[in-house]
């Protein structure tokens, strides 16, 4: 094998992963993983547990120092890339130095997304992405206060419970009619959000937030209609994405992300992306989307480099999904979850409103598409290969519909194990 | 990459009895809880079973890749995954991405729990009535076999597919630096492994003996280091014709000279090297270029001789069945056979030839484990006057099994496999029949 410079730009989750991924098949070569991170890699996933103090911060980091060199990876922290050339095969960084590249993984990932509310970029809002941000909300927090997150996505819903532990009220504040749209229906939604509830946090939904400002050492968010609503702490969780201002005038072709083929290929055949940063071919051919999720990086960083040590791959797309541990319970939700108006697909309810378990499961005749439950027993992991391998549901959909668990498991033994 | 120890699954040997879930509950909390167990039995199910589900210690875990908090390890010893339980966050994305279901939260101990082998001795294997859980232990032949240095030069030329290649180089690490090798003619002699240099062939003393006198000479190389006071492992890779039918006669007379030599016939069950003729040890039916299929010849009409209980019968001290399909077996095997000091030891290799005996050449290890597993080739050894199999196959798969995939057979008529099957269990009948003290 002849020796290459593989550098990766980022070190999340995705660049972490490609850089060993590579370094599992390609003993020799060169691998750069930079990133703008002064510390070692960590997830971003793990930072609402640093607010709780459910990890310390000495246990955040994925890997230390020695793990890398023994496998030499070279680390370069704490350094931005700035700009890339596909022509001379370089990227450069902030302080000038350039770092040349034989094959180039863009690992970058992604950057809160911060609603156009007059008044709120003014204010410098907390978020939660990086290890400076968590440090920053936790130094804020007070047992007994309050707090106000903006969106009830999962990374809202995660500050929320991890607020709430810390003993803070929350206030969840949603431009959208429920908790966690897309992942869950108004039942599941409605099941979620009665736990938090009693865990002292409160939600507004199809909230239009008319302005927001800080007095006093107290945020005031006015929404409309009659409701104001006043703390010491302002979170905004609205979203992430892809973070792409560096890549402008590359030649690299983007939407709203850098746009990648199935083989995690962008328009250079020598530059290949994955992460929060992509913008890829969905499962169900929905066209190229982006889904910022651990799962999905951590995957995509592993497709990338084999894509770059040469291998044949074909990625069969993302399929939205989310496991979601909240105050001892569970929610799950996986692939088309709530198809609309199309006959294509064949719903079955369980719901037990003594038991307090629900679930919900999708079909497309034979096959599983989608599953949504809160507190049901399953195996996650099995269903999610159910439909990523479009397995046929051995003795029918009302079977599989009363034994999800134990028909799941019989059909893994049967297809893969 | 490194090979570890593993637990076994035989789904057709489970009755869904949950032992193994109960064990695992009680050597892990202390209760009967089955929900607190590590392993899991599929309920409500009828016939069928399909074996517990459990962590299989993956090579590359996707929940040690997902952990968001670097809590998930495997042991670059062991292989156990396990996990960091200070660490651990409850985020439970490792159970969403397990394809196995071998990692899940438990509500009554509030934290993710998954199989650990019981750190290398496993309580459900221990209560596992029917054998549908095994621990194997390969792993440590395999680590042995590879901290060991490499007898043989590389790009030795056999067919591919061969196992030969593999059984010498495996011997060879056992045998170690202090042997002297005879290959007679034949295919490992073909492929190149003649030739004594760090280049070429071998790395220990070797040489090319008639295909009449392999034995005769070992023998006399045997004495002659003996009267120099000096003890060496002096052993023959020889084929079938050089075994069982040219070299017949000086094998015979060294066993019944009691000559401490090693004599391991590498059996492909016919004169592959030299166009694929008959032996005396191709099996009734087989084709062969001698042994023809067309209007009015079907293949060999006389059945083999059997060579390994003719070693038996003719007094040979130490005398083993093996297969490169269980290589941790036949290591044993050799280990015992180079401590003989009263005779001759012979085993007898079973060497499927995807060359001559017409299959694809990726087969060759299920061939051989087939050809066990039908008890057509049973592994067994004879030693201090008692022969025991050492795999034992109490319920064979039926020998069409083992027949169907290899093109010299693709000819034989039901009546054919009949006399197959016939001969067969004559064989183990008679091995059944003097194993009974």
């Amino acid at each position: 094998m002849t020796k290459k410079r593989y550098v990766i730009v980022g070190t999340g989750p995705a660049g972490v992963n490609a850089a060993e991924g590579l370094r599992l098949k390609d003993p020799e070569s060169g691998i750069f993983l930079i990133g703008q991170e002064p510390t070692l890699p960590y997830s971003p996933t793990i930072l609402p547990y640093l607010i709780s103090g459910k990890i310390k911060e000495k246990n955040l980091f994925l890997s230390d120092e020695r793990s890398f060199k023994e496998r030499h990876i070279e680390l370069i922290r704490g350094k931005s890339v700035v700009s890339l050339s596909p022509q001379e095969g370089k990227v450069f960084l902030k302080d000038g130095a350039s770092v040349a590249y034989d094959a180039l993984i863009l690992a970058q990932g992604g950057k809160p997304l911060i609603p156009s509310i007059p008044g709120l970029r003014e204010l410098n809002p907390m978020v939660l992405r990086t290890l400076a941000d968590a440090k920053r909300v936790r130094s804020r927090i007070k047992s007994g206060s309050q707090a106000i997150i903006l969106g009830a996505g999962l990374i809202g819903m995660h500050t929320a419970q991890s607020l709430a532990e810390a003993g803070l009220s929350v206030q969840v504040v949603e431009l959208m009619d429920r908790i966690l749209p897309g992942y869950f229906d108004p039942r599941a939604t409605e099941m979620i959000r009665k736990v938090y509830e009693s865990h002292r946090v409160r939600f507004l939904t199809s909230a239009q937030i008319e302005s927001i400002a800080f007095r006093k050492g107290t945020y005031i968010v006015s929404i409309s209609g009659t409701k104001t609503l006043e703390a010491p702490l302002l979170l905004v969780a609205t979203g992430v994405v892809p973070n792409i201002e560096f890549l402008k005038g590359s030649g690299i072709e983007m939407d709203k992300g850098v746009l990648v083929d199935r083989a995690m290929k962008t328009n250079f055949p020598n530059i290949f992306a994955a992460g929060d940063a992509v913008q890829m071919e969905g499962f169900w051919g929905e066209g190229r989307v982006s889904q910022p999720i651990l799962i999905h990086a951590v995957d995509q960083g592993r497709m990338a480099a084999a894509s770059a040590l040469g291998e044949k791959i074909s990625h069969a797309g993302n399929i939205s999904m989310n496991l979601f541990h909240f105050f001892g319970h569970l929610g799950l939700s996986i692939g088309l979850v709530s198809p609309n108006g199309e006959d294509r697909f064949e719903m079955h309810r369980t719901f037990h409103p003594s038991k307090k378990h629900y679930l919900k499961l999708v079909f497309e005749k034979d096959i599983l598409a989608g599953v949504m439950a809160v507190d049901f027993p399953l195996d996650p992991g099995v269903l999610l290969q159910l439909i990523r391998r479009r397995i046929p549901l051995d003795g029918g959909k009302k079977e599989f519909s009363r034994k999800p668990l134990e028909m799941g498991r019989k059909l893994m033994c049967k297809n893969w194990r | 990459m490194s090979v570890f120890n593993q637990l076994a699954i035989h789904p057709e040997k489970c009755n869904n009895c949950l032992d193994c879930e109960t064990a695992c509950a009680r050597i892990k909390t202390g209760t009967k809880n089955p929900t607190r167990s590590r392993i899991r039995t599929i309920k409500n199910l009828r016939e069928p079973y399909y074996g517990p589900v459990v962590c299989l210690q993956c090579t590359e875990p996707d929940c040690l890749n997902i952990c968001p908090s670097g809590a998930i390890h495997k042991n670059p010893e062991t292989g156990i995954v396990s996990i960091d339980e200070e660490r651990c966050v409850r985020c439970l994305l490792c159970t969403l991405v397990c394809p196995y279901s071998g990692i899940f939260y438990s509500a009554k101990d509030k934290k993710v729990i998954k199989c650990d082998l019981c750190d290398g001795d496993p309580e459900c294997v221990k209560v596992c009535e029917p054998g549908a859980l095994q621990f194997l232990k390969h792993a440590e032949t395999y680590r042995e076999w590879a901290s060991k240095e490499d007898l043989f030069s590389p790009g030795l030329s056999a067919c591919m597919g061969c196992n030969s290649e593999l059984i010498i180089r495996f011997s060879l690490r056992i045998l170690g630096k202090n042997t002297i090798l005879a290959t007679p003619p034949g295919c490992i002699p073909g492929f190149g492994a003649v030739g004594y240099s760090d280049t070429a062939g071998a790395r220990v003393p070797i040489f090319h003996p008639l295909l009449s006198n392999t034995a005769a000479m070992l023998a006399g190389i045997k004495r002659y280091y003996q009267r120099m006071g000096r003890e060496v492992n002096v052993v023959a890779f020889a084929g079938d014709g050089g075994t069982a039918d040219v070299g017949f006669q000086s094998l015979s007379g060294a066993v019944e000279r009691g000559e401490n030599i090693l004599y391991i016939c590498v059996d492909n069950e016919g004169y592959m090297n030299t166009g694929i003729q008959r032996s005396g040890t191709t099996p009734f039916g087989a084709w062969t270029t001698t042994t023809p299929v067309g209007k009015t010849s079907k293949g060999k009409t006389r059945e083999s001789k059997n060579l390994p209980m003719i070693m038996v019968m003719h007094g040979a001290p130490y005398v083993a069945t093996a297969s490169a399909a269980f290589l941790g077996d036949y290591g044993q095997k050799l280990k015992k056979a180079m401590k003989v000091k009263s005779g001759v030891a012979y085993i007898h290799l079973f060497s499927p030839c995807p060359t001559g005996w017409r299959f694809p050449p990726e087969k060759t290890i299920e061939v051989s484990r087939l050809a066990v597993e039908t008890n057509f080739f049973p592994l067994w050894e004879y030693e201090k006057g008692a022969l025991r199999f050492t795999h034992p196959v109490e319920h064979p798969r039926p020998v069409e099994e083992y027949l169907r995939g290899i093109g010299k057979y693709s000819h034989l008529n039901k009546k054919q496999v009949d006399e197959i099957k016939r001969i067969s269990e004559k064989r183990y009948g008679m091995l059944k029949t003097l194993m009974q003290k």
